[in-house]
């Protein structure tokens, strides 16, 4: 969430060139969605060789997608734990929103990602060919609609006629969706302006914007500039709204090398074991890689809630509950990208049971053993 | 008809039939490109992408659901705004950098810093100074389109034919006369190479301009549709954007065939 959007827009373009190319030479062949090139010439190869992929392959390089959440996943960059868990030379991508996460997963760029739950959605519903194997976090009070205090904003219903500012296709903007459709505004009736969150910041202090629905940190600067919480993702997850950021993993990748994927998964585990059994040295060094002082991770750690492997295998997100035949987890994405296609922002969603294939917590089963 | 003008008509229905058959033979290589299971994400096919053209014409695109039409002119409406205020300060102080060498080396060093930096590095401090509405986006548009009309008249003028000059001032006219019936119709042509590169520069700056705060406007919808995968709205708006931008460029040009009629003849 720094300074990213530009580079956002050039990878947008880049992608986008490589996309119209990929798609002229891809001619009449099936698409590879995803796996580095890498990656794909090896499988390539084990194919030739019987098509019998054994476990214990390892690609000669994994690409991960990571974005600057706060969240255990920073203790895994901190520590270089990457690359010592899977086995292989790790290549980390920096992003600045999911949408860019699907322009990558799009092109075939990325193995891994972290992604938001609603852009997950619409990758999930483009059928980028990813799958959900991780909960990074829960979204809690971390992303909230903030108000300046000469907007007179008292309530979502106050938004009518305001301008807001949000990164449109984020999991801010689904729930700011969401809040005005509980309450009944109309989307028609208030000034949505589509802004990442640096602009936000800057477009607030001078006084161009009413309101935000933005994540942390910038969350936290608008409110030290005075600016006032309306709702969050607390009390939206609490009617049902759940947002968080997931991992998720190609498919191609996944079905190659099974136990790359299950160690990443360690590695997360790890990460929130450490966070929960000894936090003050684990905030030290999530702030380290975020490039914020302790004392700001302490506070935006609070605005998360962080599964630990043991809760991920549960029925509140991969394992099943009671009459269930899938996990919660699709049913938060379905939902989502169903919401996303009545505000006309998708066109289609397909069957549930694409997402019942894009949801896969037996890596955290492999992990936990 | 003599032979150079039956050979022109001939150059001519050739050129058009190549450009036909161009098309022709993209299209079918696309279709069929679509037709081999590629992604839609990835390549769109020709009927998503008309389909898409046919959804935002009837039923509008964005948060307000507005119409192509709505996008289409609050795009153009940027464009024309910076490109008539480009206009209005370039040529005339491109003009007199070209006749006046003081007023060269004042604004020269400005121009020729600014110039090549690219217009995004620069945006952030435009939305910092003047805010999220439209007075940045037109600003970052005319600063585009600024710089290509000063430098041709500038140069245009300092390629002028000193004897011309000379001789209307033996002929005892005042620097102002000189100027206004020599300089400035000399200088024509290149005042209009100029304004044509300003329109290309400032067109594919467009989609920089709306990136910030934008909710109308083309370049954004085609931003705005990437965020959701809808690749078909991509490719239908870069369609358009490639065909308005040929447009625009064919009225530049007759506009410029009717002001500068002698170029070419002499």
């Amino acid at each position: 969430m720094t300074s990213g959007k530009w580079d956002g827009k050039r990878k947008f373009a880049a992608i986008f060139l490589s996309l119209l190319v990929m798609g002229l030479t891809a001619c009449g062949g099936a698409t590879a969605p995803a796996g580095s090139a890498e990656s794909q010439d090896k499988a390539a190869t084990s194919e030739s060789k019987g098509g019998e992929a054994t476990s214990s392959e390892v690609p000669d390089v994994v690409t991960i997608g990571v974005q600057t959440l706060i969240t255990p996943e920073l203790l895994v960059r901190t520590e270089n734990l990457y690359e010592k868990y899977l086995g292989t030379k790790v290549n980390l991508v920096q992003f600045d929103s999911g949408a860019d996460v699907n322009r990558a997963f799009a092109s075939g760029s990325l193995d891994f990602a972290s992604i938001g739950t609603s852009p997950a959605s619409i990758g999930i519903s483009k059928d980028m060919g990813y799958k959900v194997i991780w909960y990074h976090d829960v979204i809690g009070s971390a992303e909230s609609l903030a108000v300046t205090k000469d907007s007179g904003i008292e309530s979502v219903k106050d938004l009518v006629g305001k301008k807001v500012a949000t990164p449109f296709a984020s999991t801010a903007h689904y729930s700011l969706q969401n809040a005005m459709a509980q309450e009944g505004v109309s989307p028609s009736d208030v000034e949505l302006l589509d802004m990442q969150p640096d602009d936000i910041f800057a477009a607030w202090t001078r006084g161009d914007i009413d309101a935000a629905y933005v994540w942390n940190p910038v969350l936290a600067e608008l409110v030290k500039a005075g600016g006032k919480l309306v709702i969050g993702g607390e009390e939206l997850s609490a009617k049902g709204i759940v947002t968080a950021d997931l991992a998720v993993v190609s498919k191609t990748f996944a079905d190659k090398y099974p136990d790359v994927v299950t160690n990443y998964v360690k590695a997360q585990i790890y990460a929130v074991d450490l966070y929960n059994s000894d936090k003050d040295k684990a905030v030290s060094e999530m702030a380290e890689t975020a490039s914020i002082s302790k004392e700001d991770c302490m506070g935006q750690t609070e605005g998360f809630i962080y599964p630990t492997g043991e809760d991920q295998a549960g029925p509140d997100y991969f394992g099943l509950a009671d009459g269930m035949d899938h996990p919660v987890t699709v049913d938060i994405l379905k939902s989502a990208a169903d919401f996303l296609k009545e505000q006309g922002s998708i066109d289609s969603v397909p069957e549930l049971s694409v997402f019942v294939d894009s949801v896969d917590g037996s890596y955290i089963e492999a992990a936990l053993k | 008809m003599d032979s150079a003008a039956k050979n022109r008509e001939g150059n001519r229905k050739l050129g058009v039939f190549i450009h036909i058959g161009l098309v022709a033979v993209i299209f079918a290589i696309w279709y069929l490109a679509t037709r081999g299971g590629v992604s839609d994400v990835i390549l769109p096919s020709p009927e998503a992408v008309w389909n898409s053209f046919v959804d935002v014409v009837t039923n509008g695109y964005g948060t307000n659901k507005d119409s192509l039409f709505v996008h289409l002119l609050a795009s153009g409406q940027r464009l024309g705004i910076a490109f008539l205020l480009s206009i209005i300060t370039a040529v005339p102080l491109g003009l007199l950098s070209g006749y006046l060498p003081l007023a060269r080396h004042l604004m020269d060093p400005i121009v020729e810093f600014y110039r090549p930096i690219p217009p995004l590095a620069y945006y952030t401090l435009l939305v910092l100074w003047l805010g999220i509405s439209e007075g940045s986006k037109i600003t970052l548009l005319y600063l585009a389109g600024f710089a290509p009309i000063y430098i041709a008249c500038s140069s245009g003028v300092r390629r002028i034919n000193p004897d011309y000059i000379r001789a209307s001032q033996m002929l005892g006219a005042s620097k102002w006369q000189t100027f206004i019936h020599v300089v400035f119709p000399a200088a024509l042509p290149d005042i209009f190479t100029g304004i044509r590169t300003a329109v290309g520069v400032e067109y594919t700056t467009l989609v920089a301009a709306e990136m910030v705060a934008a909710k109308t406007g083309i370049g954004w919808m085609v931003l705005d549709a990437s965020n959701w995968l809808r690749s078909d709205v991509v490719f239908m708006g870069v369609i358009l954007m490639g065909i308005t931008g040929i447009l625009l460029n064919l009225v530049i040009l007759s506009i410029e065939k009717a002001v500068v009629h002698w170029e070419g003849k002499a």
